[in-house]
């Protein structure tokens, strides 16, 4: 019987949920025809999984559903699918989804064994009237508790499944798990598991009293799946899968920067960042992280780009005010809309409901700059290590849509180990500049380094980062005795440097001084001489042409002479 | 059959004279079908109440009969007095209980 099952399940459709993330774990949805089994303790979600996948077909081709209850009055239902804005009924087909509450009166009293056959006639003929495809039977557990004897239970479960496939049906059976704590929660009911073609496992963790959901496919007959454990959050919206992180890393990567908001910093990274990168920041409290990232969204959104900042422990209006004492205005972006600012309190967030926040801001605002401030705020809590590392999701979320991603980290003042308290954000992120205090002198000046960048040329010196009252530059670079002098000294040794210069400068204005009075006292004498010579010239003419006027008459004075005497010569 | 010994219908019939009346939903000829059947009748004659209108009926027969009167597991044994609706689920072998629920 188990081959022709799976023989059988090679062919087999897939119907999707249309719960978002949840049909790529599934590779398409849930076989079509056959019963999926939800497992989980109570408050897992898997009521809710149930009625998501109704609404799902409601939504997709207004596919009627059945949802039978044997827990929840249908007025609870309902208001639950209200509370989240969950249609109940299609627009205009007449599609709808049925509630049939299938629970005993408290006063209902038990002789012996019985069957299912009064919900399947009871059931067949909604199907037949409501043209259902999708059925959901939620903690059906509860009626087969009823029957005590084992075999009894197991013959009525396999009459639910037969009734299922007898009829092409879809459908999901929800099913209680007392293993509240156990990493592997399994179903009171373990023939579920055998009978079942699909099983997904919902559980929750608290950790530091905060909560996070996931979802596992335990089983997928015919199916590939992934075994991996993925984070589940419910929201506003209903539930939401993340994370079906596929093994092969592609990225779209881009040649073009974006600026850090610091033109220096810009210069020192060979022109910017790539956007779709990731950034981290980190330092220890005060050295102008947040600072930092105020600048990278005020220039993104100057040039045209759109930017969420995330603030943790923080309020936005807080950061804007002193942000704007140095120089940088994110008002205006607030006020034209480019830019959108939201606080959170780290303590008390689900990590999943976090993340889906973040991720239908980004994805409702457009943003193509994403500012986190600070992520180690989350990083610190221990469920945020690891697999649900929170920032290396978002970055691989954001650098997925090609979002430009600077995070800051706070760094104790102690914790010298860099390497290790960074843990996986800093070797994920491409870029990671940190920034502290460096104490000499008797004073303690901001120094930003670049650790790493990759596929750029960058800069490897240690930089002074300067906040001024116009925003943050890098001061200029001296060195003494192998280190970059910093504040005050730095600033002596500006003066000293200025003072050489101004002595030097005096000296050349003296001497270009002296040699031009040279100049203009040989040009004065360049011009007598001239004014000489001109003067000999006109006298040695004036001679000349005496000398001219005399001879002239000489001879004829000779010729009249000869003439009156007629002389021959 | 049980059918032709009452004209009731489902929901909706109060009990207009004090008097019990009952209800036996069964899935065709399935085994703790037969054995209600069989046990609900050996009980009555023995309580004598064999009087009491009872209807029975098969939701193989007639499954909206199910539905409409949110019968979810077979055989389940219904008995209304005086606007009251009491429900005995299974097969009957406990007979104990089901005197009890006869009874009261």
């Amino acid at each position: 019987m188990a081959d022709a099952t799976d023989a059988a399940s090679f062919g087999i459709q897939k119907i999707p949920t249309r719960v978002p993330g949840l049909d790529e774990v599934l590779g398409g949805g849930l076989p079509e025809g056959r019963v999926t089994v939800v497992v989980g303790a109570t408050g897992s979600g898997k009521t809710l999984m149930g009625l998501q996948f109704l609404v799902g077909g409601l939504r997709g081709d207004e596919e009627p559903g059945i949802f039978v209850s044997f827990e929840e009055s249908e007025s609870d239902i309902r208001s639950t699918m209200q509370s989240l804005r969950w249609p109940v009924s299609g627009n205009g087909s007449g599609a709808a989804i049925h509630i049939m509450e299938a629970e005993f009166l408290p006063d209902t009293l038990l002789s012996g064994t019985f069957d299912l056959n009064g919900l399947l006639a009871a059931l067949s003929t909604l199907v037949e009237e409501t043209g259902a495809t999708r059925v959901v039977f939620d903690a059906v557990d509860a009626l087969l508790e009823l029957l005590d004897d084992r075999h009894a239970q197991r013959r009525e479960l396999r009459r639910l499944f037969q009734w299922v496939r007898e009829r092409n049906l879809t459908a999901v059976l929800t099913a209680k798990s007392d293993d509240v704590t156990s990493q592997q929660p399994l179903p009171n009911q373990p023939l579920l598991l055998y009978l079942s073609h699909c099983v997904m496992v919902l559980r929750y963790e608290l950790q530091d009293g905060i909560c996070s959901r996931s979802i596992r496919l335990l089983k997928y007959r015919g199916s590939s799946h992934s075994l991996n454990e993925m984070p589940m959050t419910v929201g506003a919206a209903g539930l939401a899968v993340f994370g079906i992180r596929s093994p092969d890393m592609t990225y779209r990567v881009f040649e073009s920067r974006v600026s850090t908001g610091v033109d220096r910093l810009d210069t020192m990274l060979g022109g910017g960042l790539y956007r779709g990168s990731g950034i981290l920041v980190s330092g220890s409290p005060g050295t102008a992280k947040t600072t930092l990232g105020g600048a990278f969204l005020d220039a993104a959104c100057a040039h045209g780009e759109r930017g969420l900042f995330i603030s943790l422990d923080e309020a936005p209006e807080q950061i804007v005010r002193n942000l704007k004492s140095v120089g940088i205005d994110l008002k205006r972006h607030l006020d034209s809309g480019a830019l959108l600012m939201r606080g959170y309190r780290a303590g008390s967030i689900e990590t999943e409901v976090f993340l889906m926040k973040v991720l239908s801001d980004l994805a409702s605002h457009g943003a193509t700059t994403l500012v986190l401030d600070p992520i180690s705020a989350l990083s610190n809590r221990t469920q945020f290590r690891g697999k649900n590392d929170v920032g290396a999701r978002l970055l691989d979320e954001a650098k997925a849509r090609g979002i430009t991603v600077l995070f800051t980290s706070l760094l104790s003042d102690d914790a010298s180990d860099l390497e290790t308290s960074q843990a996986s954000i800093s070797t994920i992120a491409d870029t990671w500049m940190q920034v502290s205090f460096k104490a000499s002198g008797g004073e303690r000046n901001r120094a930003l380094t670049i650790i790493k960048s990759r596929g750029m040329s960058h800069s490897n010196q240690v930089r002074e980062l300067v906040i001024t009252r116009n925003g943050l530059t890098l001061a200029n670079v001296y060195t003494a005795g192998g280190d970059v002098l910093m504040g005050t000294a730095r600033l002596e040794r500006e003066m000293e440097i200025e003072t050489a210069e101004t002595v030097r400068r005096n000296e050349f204005e003296r001497r270009r001084a002296e040699l031009e009075l040279v100049e203009r006292r040989l040009a004065t004498q360049l011009a007598e001489l001239e004014a000489e010579i001109q003067s000999r010239r006109t006298e040695l003419q004036t001679l000349e042409d005496m000398e001219e006027i005399r001879r002239t008459k000489r001879d004829v004075g000779f010729q009249q002479v000869s003439d009156s005497r007629r002389a021959d010569v | 059959m049980g059918s032709d010994r009452t004209r009731l219908e489902g929901e909706g019939h109060e009990a207009r004279d004090g008097m019990a009346r009952l209800q036996l939903y069964v899935a065709g000829g399935a085994e703790p079908s037969e054995t209600a059947r069989a046990t609900l009748f050996q009980v009555l004659r023995e309580m004598a109440l064999d009087d009491l209108p009872l209807e029975i009926v098969d939701i193989i027969q007639t499954p909206e009969r199910a539905l409409r009167d949110q019968i979810f597991v077979t055989p389940t044994l219904i008995r209304r007095k005086d606007g009251a609706r009491k429900v005995l689920i299974g097969d009957l072998r406990d007979v104990q209980v089901l005197r009890r629920f006869l009874a009261s």
